[in-house]
C-alpha cells in the first residue's frame, strides 16, 4: 500500500508514535481475540511495538505494515503460550485467582463487543477465530494468510472453510434460539 | 467454497466499540524503549567489565568463595529461576569456618522507637530473568545505607534480598522472612517486575491445583501497563473502583478483604493501602500492601502480598509491609557506575556470571 511505504523510513520517536496510533487498535484487537484476556492483550500489544521498533530494519515492505505487525503480534502470543506452559508446570503459583477475573472479561465483552457475530467468533477454537479474523476483518489474501500462519495455501483454504462452517453453524443456532 | 455470507460481512466492522490501546500504553512503549537504549557509558563499562572478568577467571581469583555463595542459587538456563536460595548460616564446629555471608545494616531501635546503633541481617542477591532482551549490566549494585529502623527481635526474623536487573543494572531491596526461599524472579516484556518467595516448611500445593492450599508465600509485583495499573487501582482502592470501571478495565472484588491505612495524596496522584484478606474459619490468610502513582513520569502499581497459614509470621509480615510503605514499594537501588578495569572487585562482578 502506498501509505505503508512511508513507514519504511527510519523509525524515530515520531514515526513509532504515528504507527502505534494507526495500528495499535488493530494489533490490540487481534491479540484480544487470540488471548481473550484484557491485560495480556495490553502487555503483548506493547511488546509487539517494542519488537517492531527494534526490527524495522528487517521490514522489506513485501507485506503491508499491518500484516507485518500482526505477524509480530502472533509470534509474541505463541512465545507467551510456550513460556506460560513452562511456568505452569514447573513453578508454584501464589494466591489463587478469584472467579471474578473471568467475570471481569465477561463484563468487558458484554459492554464492548460491537455485534453478535463477533460474539460467535469469540466462541470458536483459537485457530478458527484467528483465520476468520485475519481473512474477514483484516482482509489478508489467501497467500498472506498462509504466510502469516506458516501453513501451506491448501491448508489455509481448508482451515478457513472449516472455520466458516463452524461459525455458520453457531450463527444458525443463535438465530434459531432467538427465533 | 461459499463466498462471504451475510454474517461474515459483519466481521469487516471493528470487533469492539472503543479502542483499548490507549495513549498511556503508547507512552509505556516509548518509556520502555528509552530505558533500554544503551548509553555510551554503559557500553564502555560493559566492555571493561567483560575484559576484567575474563582476566580474573584465568587467574582463578576468588572462585572458591564465589561458588560457595552461588551454590544455593542454582540459576540455570531455565526461563525462570527455579532453585531455592539457601541462606543457611555457618559451618559445623571443628571445621573451617564458613565464608561470611553478606549482610546489610539497619538502624537499631528499641521498643520505644528510639534508635541507637545498628543491627545487621543477611543479604542475598537474586538475578531477575529477562522475558525479552539481553543483559546489559552485570554489575551488582551497591545497597545504599538503610534508614528503616528495626528492633533486634524484628531483625532476627528477617533477611534482605537484592533483586538485580541485568538489563539496566538497577536493583530492588525487599525484606523477606529469613527462612523463606526464592521461587522465581523476572522482568516482563513491558518492564513489569515480579519475584516470589515461599516458606519451605509450608510450600502448599506446588501445582496450584488446590486453591485451598496456597502455602505460605510472599510475592512482589510492579507493573507499568496502563490497563493493568488502572484495574489494580480500582481493585485495591475502593474509592477509585468507579473511575477504573469507567476506563473500561475489569476490577476485581475479593470477598472478605479489609482495607486499612488507606490514603492518597492531594490530587490522587499517589496512593497507599494495607489490606488483610480473611477467610471464614481460617482467619487472615493474606496480608498485603499496594502503592500506585499516576504521575506522568512514574505511572506504576506495586504490590507486596503474603499468604499465611496461622499467626507465626504476623509480626514479620507487618515489618515487611511497613518497609514497603516507607519505600513506596521495594527499595529501588541505582545501578553501579562502571568501574575502571583494575579496581573491579571479585565479589561483585563474578557472582552473577552464569
Amino acid at each position: 500500500m502506498a501509505q505503508d511505504s512511508i513507514e519504511t523510513a527510519a523509525m524515530n520517536e515520531g514515526d513509532l508514535r504515528s504507527i502505534m496510533e494507526r495500528y495499535g487498535e488493530d494489533v490490540w484487537n487481534y491479540l484480544y481475540i487470540m488471548t481473550r484476556k484484557h491485560e495480556l492483550a495490553d502487555d503483548l500489544t506493547q511488546e509487539t511495538f517494542i519488537r517492531a521498533h527494534r526490527h524495522l530494519g528487517s521490514y522489506r515492505g513485501e507485506a503491508s505494515m499491518k500484516t507485518w505487525l500482526l505477524r509480530i503480534a502472533r509470534n509474541r502470543w505463541y512465545s507467551y503460550r510456550r513460556l506460560a506452559f513452562v511456568r505452569k508446570v514447573t513453578l508454584p503459583g501464589h494466591l489463587p485467582e478469584p472467579q471474578s477475573w473471568e467475570s471481569a472479561e465477561e463484563t468487558f465483552l458484554n459492554d464492548e463487543l460491537a455485534s453478535e457475530v463477533w460474539r460467535i467468533v469469540m466462541r470458536l477454537p483459537l485457530k478458527y477465530r484467528e483465520i476468520l479474523m485475519l481473512r474477514a476483518h483484516y482482509e489478508l489474501s489467501m497467500e498472506e494468510l498462509a504466510h502469516a500462519l506458516n501453513i501451506s495455501l491448501s491448508a489455509a483454504k481448508t482451515r478457513l472453510q472449516r472455520a466458516r462452517r463452524q461459525a455458520a453453524e453457531l450463527w444458525e443456532k443463535e438465530r434459531e434460539g432467538r427465533g | 467454497m461459499r463466498k462471504d455470507s451475510d454474517w461474515e460481512k459483519e466481521l469487516k466492522q471493528k470487533p469492539f466499540r472503543r479502542s483499548s490501546f490507549t495513549p498511556q500504553m503508547m507512552r509505556q512503549v516509548e518509556q520502555e524503549l528509552e530505558k533500554r537504549r544503551p548509553s555510551r557509558t554503559s557500553l564502555w563499562g560493559r566492555a571493561a567489565g567483560i575484559t576484567a572478568l575474563g582476566l580474573m577467571l584465568i587467574a582463578g581469583g576468588a572462585a572458591l568463595e564465589r561458588s560457595e555463595w552461588l551454590n544455593g542459587l542454582g540459576l540455570g538456563s531455565a526461563p525462570f529461576a527455579k532453585a531455592p536460595l539457601d541462606v543457611e548460616q555457618s559451618g559445623e564446629a571443628g571445621t573451617s569456618p564458613a565464608p561470611q555471608k553478606p549482610e546489610v545494616a539497619f538502624p537499631l531501635k528499641n521498643e520505644n522507637g528510639e534508635t541507637a546503633g545498628s543491627v545487621s541481617i543477611p543479604l542475598s542477591v537474586v538475578e531477575a530473568k529477562l522475558a525479552i532482551g539481553q543483559p546489559e549490566n552485570d554489575s551488582i549494585p551497591d545497597v545504599p545505607q538503610m534508614t528503616f529502623a528495626l528492633t533486634a527481635n524484628e531483625a532476627q526474623s528477617l533477611q534482605a534480598v537484592l533483586m538485580h536487573r541485568p538489563d539496566d543494572g538497577t536493583g530492588y531491596v525487599l525484606l523477606v522472612p529469613r527462612a523463606w526461599k526464592v521461587q522465581q524472579s523476572w522482568i516482563g516484556a513491558t518492564g513489569s517486575v515480579g519475584v516470589d518467595f515461599v516458606n519451605p516448611d509450608k510450600p502448599g500445593d506446588p501445582t496450584m491445583q488446590d486453591p485451598g492450599s496456597p502455602g505460605e508465600r510472599l510475592l512482589y509485583r510492579e507493573t507499568f501497563s496502563g490497563g493493568d495499573v488502572a484495574a489494580r487501582i480500582g481493585t485495591y482502592f475502593p474509592d477509585h473502583k468507579a473511575w477504573a470501571e469507567e476506563q473500561g478495565y475489569g476490577v476485581l472484588s475479593y470477598a472478605g478483604v479489609q482495607f486499612r491505612s488507606l490514603y492518597v495524596n492531594e490530587g490522587d496522584e499517589t496512593g497507599f493501602s494495607r489490606y488483610d484478606w480473611t477467610q471464614q474459619g481460617k482467619g487472615t490468610v493474606v496480608s498485603g500492601a499496594a502503592y500506585y502513582s499516576q504521575k506522568s513520569n512514574n505511572y506504576t502499581f506495586r504490590k507486596l502480598e503474603m499468604s499465611l497459614e496461622g499467626t507465626a509470621y504476623t509480626q514479620t509480615a507487618d515489618v515487611i509491609l511497613r518497609f514497603f510503605e516507607a519505600n513506596e514499594g521495594a527499595q529501588k537501588v541505582e545501578a553501579s557506575k562502571p568501574k575502571p578495569m583494575n579496581s573491579i572487585s571479585n565479589s561483585q562482578t563474578e557472582e552473577m556470571n552464569p
